[in-house]
């Protein structure tokens, strides 16, 4: 047997030891791979995405990675702890520190280069149902099955690099002297963790400002809020495990008619040295799932609200707009548009129509003004109320009326505004629109543009005629005065959009609820071997196996479920900000994200339970 | 010629409230001999143990094993000195249990780089020395305490140290098992003039012993040598516990 022989032996009779490990490390590479997969996909590279979402989509992957890069990285320093005696006894028996590193070098090698071939494997068998779901989500069709060699060389190398990595921090992990005390047994007794109330009470104020301050903000506050308050509810986590859980379970141990009470004594001073023991891993739990529940709340809201949105950029289903003097090109490209509908047989109305710019006395930017009969003409066509101004009056139409101003002076006349219907009538680029008489209008100063507007019920269905009318037209636009807007293939766009991101939100959310889950299973898996030996003692002097399922119970759901209540919290009061500040619908999306998240915790936790439950009741 | 000589050791535990754990302690042993170190607990027999094993530092004092100072030994060269010179025994054996008993065995000639013929030299002599030659091929979960002491035993001889260390060998062992266990000690103490320090806080185990050094709250209480038989010498052992009181 040489040293090599010896490692490898190590590794292939202690399989199962190695597994927890081997897994979270798989796991790791399938989602490095089918995120990488989507990324390099052909048909994905082809796609026509702005600069802005395609950089994202990079920055994504290298967030993705790093994270994945810790969480291997948590892993494998987990893995050593269990194996102290182990290296200790290696250690006393001569080893030196370079035998040890070597080995632990080749089993990570091993390890690592082994998980991402299976997580490559398991990507392949698993992408054609993800790349079907990417290209529903995508809203394009579905994505083409590939078989993806450059995800596989980069999720490879990825992995044996990790390995390499890895076994270089390794000698940071094992202290010698450490282990080796560990193995003469001169290992000290636990404090017991102390709290103190001014930080108990600090972590209660810090949560209770953050909250209120989210709830309460508003689309001006919220940007400069948002950094003290996310500051605070992240100190105020870490205080809730380190301080205010101690502090707590403390005074329930101070009732002693409530704590000296059956199973009560066992799992109160079990979770006292639980939590403090796991203070930082909770909080990392909680800030990244409330980061991944955020970034996909807030998404997935987006997303669902993305056809209002639409119905704002554009009312109509084609909008086209030029300076006055270029009349005859607007007309023309309209009729061509007009004429597609009419072989298409797509009923449609049409609307013709001037609007000027004018800037208001006393203030900066301008705002559009168009004619009542133009409006009314428009909302006929929208099917909107019609309205009949006074002389002096003046209708604003408005997407987020958020001024009350009452009165407004153009080109020096001053104007009474009524406030009519919320729905606009023309491309909410144009910000706000003052609806004015006919006669006053023709007397305003201003610049003048042009526009055809054409309206069909239906406009998804004329996404053919846009592309054709890019095709013979190409997508000659520049600002405001010169602009075209196809409903169908904004919509289209938008959805691609929204969809990479969505996707993308969703896949890091994923990534960052397996590992952290994983995180969970494995220091589970190694408070199990202490437990087993604890219960098996508390077994024999009279303990029954019901009375330790109720204190396991009580132990492992707090450790699993707390983090992830107090993340779904966070997130609750996150995207209520939202709520307040971009008014859009965030009560349907949050629900459906929580309950999710909820079910599938909960039968996370309940399968993790039954198996060390089992476990316990083995070793009894 | 001294194998080990300890000089004015002390150790003190904690800063606010000093905890004398070992007092200026000082002896030496010679090639050859078989001492025991015995005490109550707290006595500070571990940390001396723990000392001389170049797991914890003292806080004063010297070691020298065989004309060197592992106290003075750093990384690799500490490394090699335990591999090398000193050989360890514990009481809940420290096997791996990824490896067969031979295997177990030789693990210190493996790290050594030794070649595979002489390592299967070196295990068949030391497992016919501790008559565990059919054990060679089981996993150590196969064989029971008194076997999988054996096997600690033999894997801290196959490299001749000059010197072993036992720390309640006999601890997790069944009175059978314990007395098989310390004729082997007393065997290889003689046939193979392997040089031990045992630290226990069984009479019957310490009885094996040329000479026993008593501990009490971190000083030299006694010393106490072997006379002509064993059972006088046990009887010797219990009268110096008696008298030094504090239980065992």
């Amino acid at each position: 047997m040489n040293f090599r022989e010896f490692a490898t032996k190590n590794v292939y009779r202690n399989i199962k030891g190695y597994f927890a490990y081997f897994l979270s490390s798989s796991i790791s590479a399938t989602l490095l791979f089918s995120f990488t997969m989507i990324i390099v996909h052909p048909d994905f590279v082809g796609l026509k995405l702005p600069n802005s979402i395609r950089n994202a989509l990079y920055v994504t992957t290298v967030i993705a990675y790093l994270f994945l890069c810790f969480f291997v990285f948590y892993s494998v320093s987990v893995f050593l702890k269990s194996r102290y005696k182990e290296f200790g006894i290696l250690y006393i028996i001569g080893s030196s520190k370079k035998q040890i590193q070597r080995m632990i070098t080749i089993e990570n090698i091993i390890i690592s280069s082994v998980s991402g071939v299976v997580g490559i494997i398991v990507g392949i068998v698993f992408s054609k149902i993800l790349l079907a779901a990417s290209g529903k989500l995508l809203g394009f069709k579905a994505l083409g099955f590939y078989i993806p060699v450059k995800a596989m060389i980069i999720t490879l190398i990825a992995f044996v690099l990790i390995g390499v990595v890895i076994s270089i921090f390794c000698s940071f992990i094992i202290k010698e002297d450490m282990v080796l005390r560990l193995l003469k047994g001169t290992k000290k007794p636990k404090v017991e963790p102390k709290s103190s109330p001014i930080l108990s009470i600090i972590c209660v104020v810090l949560l209770t400002v953050g909250y209120y301050l989210s709830i309460t903000s508003s689309e001006k506050t919220l940007a400069y809020r948002i950094i003290p308050v996310t500051i605070m509810v992240v100190v105020a986590t870490y205080l809730l495990f380190s301080q205010l859980s101690v502090f707590i379970l403390k005074l329930l141990k101070k009732n002693r008619n409530f704590y000296m009470k059956k199973t009560t004594v066992l799992w109160v001073s079990n979770l006292l040295y639980r939590i403090k023991d796991n203070t930082r891993m909770l909080f990392l739990i909680t800030i990244t799932s409330t980061v991944a529940l955020s970034s996909i709340g807030s998404v997935y809201a987006y997303w669902r609200d993305k056809e209002t949105e639409v119905n704002k950029i554009s009312p109509q289903a084609f909008f086209y707009v030029d300076t006055y003097n270029n009349k005859t090109k607007v007309d023309y490209k309209v009729d061509f548009i007009e004429n597609s509908l009419k072989n298409e047989e797509i009923y449609y109305t049409k609307v013709n129509g001037e609007m000027k710019f004018v800037i208001p006395n006393g203030d900066k930017d301008e705002v559009t003004i168009i004619k009542e009969d133009t409006y009314n003409k428009l909302a006929v066509a929208l099917s909107l109320n019609t309205i009949n101004l006074k002389e002096n009056e003046t209708m604003l139409v408005l997407y987020l009326d958020k001024n009350k101003r009452k009165n407004i002076i153009l080109d020096d006349k001053e104007f009474r505004i009524v406030r009519g219907s919320d729905s606009g009538v023309i491309p909410a680029l144009y910000g706000n629109v003052y609806v004015i008489k006919k006669d006053v209008y023709e007397k305003m100063n201003g610049g003048k543009c042009y526009f055809g507007a054409l309206n069909v019920n239906k406009y998804k269905d004329t996404l053919s005629i846009g592309n054709n009318y890019y095709n013979k037209f190409g997508d000659d636009q520049g600002d405001r005065y010169y602009k075209n807007f196809l409903k169908a293939n904004i919509l289209e766009n938008i959805k691609i959009v929204y969809g990479v991101i969505l996707f993308s939100a969703i896949f890091i959310g994923l990534i960052f609820f397996v590992t952290t889950a994983s995180f969970l299973y494995n220091k589970c898996y190694m408070d199990l071997i202490e437990d087993k030996k604890k219960y098996k003692q508390l077994n024999k002097i009279g303990l029954t196996y019901s009375e330790i399922k109720k204190v396991l119970n009580i132990e492992i759901g707090v450790l699993f479920l707390l983090p992830y209540i107090i993340a779904i919290v966070h997130f609750f009061f996150a995207i209520s900000s939202l709520k307040c500040a971009f008014e859009i619908e965030i009560t349907v999306p949050a629900l459906q994200v929580i309950g999710i998240m909820l079910i599938v915790q909960i039968i996370y936790f309940l399968i993790i339970r039954k198996n060390y439950l089992l476990e316990i009741k083995k070793s009894l | 010629m001294d194998i080990l000589k300890v000089k004015n050791l002390s150790k003190v535990y904690g800063n606010k409230i000093a905890f004398n754990a070992l007092d200026n302690i000082s002896f030496t042993i010679d090639a050859g001999e078989f001492v025991g170190i015995m005490g109550p607990s707290g006595s500070g027999k571990t940390t001396l143990l723990n000392m001389i094993s170049t797991v914890d530092k003292p806080t004063s004092g010297e070691i020298r094993i065989k004309d060197k100072n592992p106290l003075n030994l750093k990384g690799d060269d500490l490394a090699l000195f335990r591999r090398r010179e000193l050989g360890f025994v514990f009481q809940d054996f420290n096997l791996l249990d990824t490896l067969t008993v031979g295997e177990n065995i030789v693990l210190p000639r493996v790290l050594d780089g030794v070649p595979v013929k002489d390592q299967d030299e070196e295990l068949n002599r030391i497992s016919k020395i501790l008559g565990i030659e059919n054990l060679i091929n089981k996993r150590t979960f196969e064989i029971s305490g008194g076997e999988a002491q054996r096997t600690a035993i033999a894997r801290a001889l196959i490299h001749n140290p000059t010197l072993l260390l036992a720390d309640e060998p006999t601890g997790n062992l069944d009175s059978k098992a314990a007395k098989n266990v310390m004729e082997l000690f007393e065997k290889i103490n003689k046939d193979e003039k392997v040089t031990t320090m045992m630290v226990t806080h069984d009479a019957f185990s310490a009885s094996y012993c040329n000479r026993i050094l008593f501990i009490k709250d971190g000083t030299m209480y006694n010393e106490i040598y072997k006379g002509d038989t064993r059972q006088l010498f046990y009887q010797e052992i219990i009268d110096v516990i008696a008298l030094m009181g504090g239980g065992n």
